[in-house]
């Protein structure tokens, strides 16, 4: 298989995902018992202005049409509009999207930055106590909800210290001006809960790539050609070990992107989540569908993009024989 | 060829009493052995497997897991070995003494194309201009009897076959030329036409390089080809040693005449039964 | 070593399911009763851990919460295992498209996370500990198929089913006599993982709002609750995160400590 053919399969398989994803979300908000305009006003609300809703909403019009006329839609980036507000989802979700991906993104390198030396420590390390006591916190570490983790951090360094803000939200830019240190002080403690866990997850999942290179032959003829040990690890084992580190990485943001929907409501930040979640106990399900659609259109692509960055990684992937 | 040994000069490699234990019960694998190396020997270290053999290869190298504990003493050019820490070592392995491992299908790494894991052996221990490397490289790696050494320098691991990569293996062990190369069953995973073809390569380029080589195996035959001396290894003790010739026609120890007895097939009379080792010495602690 | 992680997992899990069970007969205060004049005291006598915003006794809602948790990781775990170990066998033994098919299912499951599964579900049918049960059940069907199907893989190969096969035993027998009961150590691994994450899903629904079964509170509900009172009463959001934590990390011990007494060709799936 050459390159050209295997990234074409992966996009095909990208688009029949993408396909897929947003049928089953919109079978789940369409088609489940309950009428979409009854759930929207609730139970009681009288005959006449539930079938002026259905009118509005097109829901005259068989499932299939309007399953397409959504997809269509989308394609030209039109989500809908909100049921209450009429205003466009689109409009609503672009500036959330900002604040939830500067969220999940600093966590991701963060956790990445915290966890690899952390893993190839208790790697290298796993049969002295420093080794033991790596895999020890990272164990605890992931037992822990983040939005709990959360909680602590505003009790110790908000209540107890008052060094940080126990929540709220700053743009990076307000107005024209530069926001740095406003921005980043309401982000610190968000991104420390989230990081927490991650990291744990990640670390332990390193540390296990790396404890199979450690077994290999080609590290010991690294070493055996004068690499000391570290070296030897830094030089053949980063690239080998990060096979397997990036899928665990490619499928963590996907669980980051979740957890930075709780972690928003712990710190009441306005992102993704929180737009989610009132869409929710608004009953505005127009709003719900596309945020979700959003939502899981961005996990696709992180798994394609993860999928697409073995074939930089690893060279027995890139054609010539299979492995 | 000169095969005989520097009489009255010190040896390269002195071993003396090594003992290796492993795990914090310290069981012990290697129960004090000696044995000594002289400038441009080959020995031959014969044994089964799980006889200490290859422990003992990787603590010349220092290259044992972190559990094992080494005590004894290992000399190289006058050099003590043992106690020395991981950074001390280093510098010496790939240069001083180096080893060709007995799996070519894993020793390489397969993310890397193997013409940089060649350089990368003498960018390590020599300062060469990156150009300069790229050549020695290339020469290196006709010298071992690649053909088109240009593409296979370019080529990644898992487009070579297993001989292939032996010989690259071979390339990266000898470049340096090293005082001490250390073969541990170099050949045993290649089919038996290629085995010949990597073991005479061995032959020859040994010679070239001047190196003294430990070659271990578990086939007598194997070793005869190479070594003028051989070491016989069971359960962690050398039961015999001597030249290949001695040891080939007058074996003392009963394990070792077993060894000669099935190493030597052709003298078995048709519609016999093949001999076994366990004709000849019955193990007493197998449980 | 390792066998202290086992049995401080064997430990840690015990306790939450004799917690579920001591509440079902006794709690020590009425985990209802709204006490207006005994709100927010501190940790101490009588009241081990305190009392909340209304008065309510920490430890007995802690007692009774632990049914919520028990309860919905059970009824998830199975969901799971039902829908995704068959799938999973199916895969590994028939192998070819079946098993294309399988994969790329589980792949696209894989987008949807537990959460925004129970989020989708609860919009449009409503927030219930059911609607959340189903989610995270589904959500965690990919991880048991996939499990399933390596272990499965592993299993064929294996000459006593080889054997089966050669004798004339069908595939349905074979799978029910011989697959299932050799990957049944690594499935119950995977269990105690999907445990372990059913329970955190779980108490971000009900933190979320998202899974409100009144009259009893779950965890998650709790630490929301105790949030409101974070600067008043700061130590009360401890006791029921704390839970949670020592849940999810007796699953994840018990879960390891599992994996390490497997067969190692099999440690392999799990």
């Amino acid at each position: 298989m050459n390159l050209g053919r295997t990234v074409a399969v992966r996009l095909l398989v990208f688009a029949a995902s993408l396909l897929v994803a947003s049928a089953a979300i919109f079978l789940v908000i369409n088609a489940l018992p309950g009428d979409i305009a009854t759930a929207i006003l609730g139970f009681g609300a009288d005959p006449a202005s539930v079938a002026q809703l259905r009118l509005r909403l097109g829901l005259d019009r068989p499932l299939v049409v309007r399953y397409l006329s959504w997809v269509g839609g989308m394609i030209h980036g039109d989500l809908g509009r909100s049921y209450l507000t009429n205003e466009p989802v689109s409009a609503l979700v672009a500036p959330r999207v900002a604040v939830t991906a500067w969220l999940v993104v600093i966590s991701m390198l963060l956790s990445s930055l915290v966890a690899l030396p952390l893993g190839m420590l208790a790697a290298v390390k796993r049969r002295t106590w420093q080794g033991a006591v790596a895999s020890a916190a990272s164990q605890v570490g992931l037992s822990i909800p983040a939005f709990y983790a959360g909680i602590l951090l505003v009790v110790v360094f908000a209540v107890g210290l008052h060094w940080l803000p126990a929540n709220g939200y700053t743009d990076l830019v307000v107005a024209g001006t530069w926001r740095p240190a406003q921005f980043l002080q309401h982000l610190v403690l968000p991104v420390a809960s989230l990081v927490i866990v991650q990291a744990s997850v990640l670390a332990r999942y390193v540390r296990s790539a790396f404890v199979e290179v450690l077994n290999e032959d080609y590290f010991r003829t690294a070493r055996a050609v004068g690499w000391t040990r570290w070296r030897a690890l830094w030089r053949h084992g980063v690239r080998n070990a990060a096979i397997s580190v990036v899928t665990v990485i490619g499928l963590q943001l996907a669980t980051l992107l979740v957890g930075a929907i709780v972690v928003e409501q712990v710190f009441r930040i306005p992102g993704l989540g929180t737009a989610l979640l009132s869409a929710v106990s608004n009953r505005d399900l127009i709003v719900v569908q596309g945020i979700v659609m959003v939502l899981v259109f961005a996990v696709l692509v992180i798994n394609l993009l993860t999928d697409l960055s073995y074939l930089l990684i690893d060279p027995r992937l890139r054609g010539g024989r299979a492995r | 060829m000169n095969r005989s040994g520097g009489d009255g000069t010190t040896p390269l490699l002195q071993v003396t009493d090594l003992r290796i234990e492993f795990g914090r019960s310290r069981r012990e694998v290697v129960h004090g052995i000696s044995f000594s190396l002289e400038p441009g020997e080959r020995l031959g270290l014969i044994g089964e497997s799980g006889s200490g053999k290859t422990v003992t290869a990787l603590a010349v190298m220092g290259l044992l897991a972190e559990n094992a504990s080494v005590t004894g003493s290992i000399r190289l050019a006058g050099r003590e070995l043992v106690g020395l820490g991981d950074k001390d070592l280093a510098p010496l392995r790939g240069a001083l003494m180096s080893m060709v491992f007995q799996e070519p299908m894993t020793a390489l790494d397969p993310t890397m194309p193997v013409g940089r894991q060649v350089a990368e052996v003498l960018l390590l221990h020599q300062h060469l201009p990156r150009g300069a490397a790229r050549g020695r490289v290339v020469d290196v790696l006709g010298e071992v009897g690649l053909e088109d050494p240009e593409r296979v320098a370019d080529a990644y691991p898992h487009a070579l076959s297993g001989g292939q990569r032996q010989r690259v293996v071979v390339a990266m062990a000898l470049i340096n030329r090293p005082d001490l190369v250390i073969c541990d069953e170099p050949t045993t995973a290649l089919d038996v036409t290629v085995q010949a073809r990597v073991l005479k390569l061995l032959d020859a380029e040994l010679d070239a390089v001047g190196a003294s080589c430990l070659f271990i195996s578990h086939d007598l035959a194997v070793v005869s080809q190479l070594c003028e001396r051989v070491l016989v290894m069971l359960d962690g003790a050398i039961v015999e040693q001597g030249s290949v010739a001695q040891v080939f026609t007058a074996p003392t120890h009963p394990y070792t005449r077993g060894l000669v007895a099935t190493a030597r097939l052709d003298a078995v009379a048709p519609g016999e039964r093949l001999p076994t080792v366990e004709d000849y010495y019955a193990r007493q602690d197998r449980t | 070593m390792r066998r202290a992680g086992l049995w401080t997992g064997v430990f840690l899990v015990a306790l939450v399911i004799l917690a579920a069970l001591v509440s079902l007969v006794w709690t020590p205060y009425n985990p209802l009763q709204v006490q207006p004049s005994q709100t927010l005291r501190p940790a101490g006598w009588p009241h081990l851990l305190g009392t909340d915003g209304f008065g309510i006794d920490i430890l007995s809602r802690l007692l009774v919460g632990a049914r919520t948790t028990v309860y919905v990781g059970v009824v998830a775990v199975s969901l799971a295992a039902l829908g995704g170990v068959p799938l999973g066998i199916l895969a590994g033994m028939l192998g070819g498209w079946v098993s294309q098919v399988v994969l790329r299912v589980t792949d696209i499951l894989y987008a949807f996370p537990a959460l925004l599964l129970a989020i989708l579900l609860a919009a449009a049918v409503g927030a219930s500990t059911t609607t959340a049960m189903v989610a995270i059940g589904i959500a965690s069907i990919p991880a048991f198929a996939r499990v399933a199907r390596a272990a499965t893989l592993i299993v064929m190969t294996q000459d006593y089913i080889l054997a089966a096969r050669a004798s004339g035993t069908s595939r349905w027998t074979t799978s029910v006599r011989h697959v299932l009961p050799n990957i049944a150590a690594v499935l119950g691994v995977q269990a105690s993982v999907s445990f372990g994450i059913a329970i955190l899903a779980e108490a971000a629904l009900s933190y979320l709002g998202l899974a409100t079964p009144h009259p009893h509170p779950p965890w998650g509900r709790m630490l929301h609750d105790a949030q409101t009172y974070i600067f008043s009463a700061p130590v009360q959001a401890l006791w029921p995160g704390l839970a949670i934590a020592l849940s999810v990390l007796g699953l994840n011990l018990l879960g390891d400590g599992l994996r390490d007494h497997l067969d190692p060709r099999l440690r392999e799936a799990a």
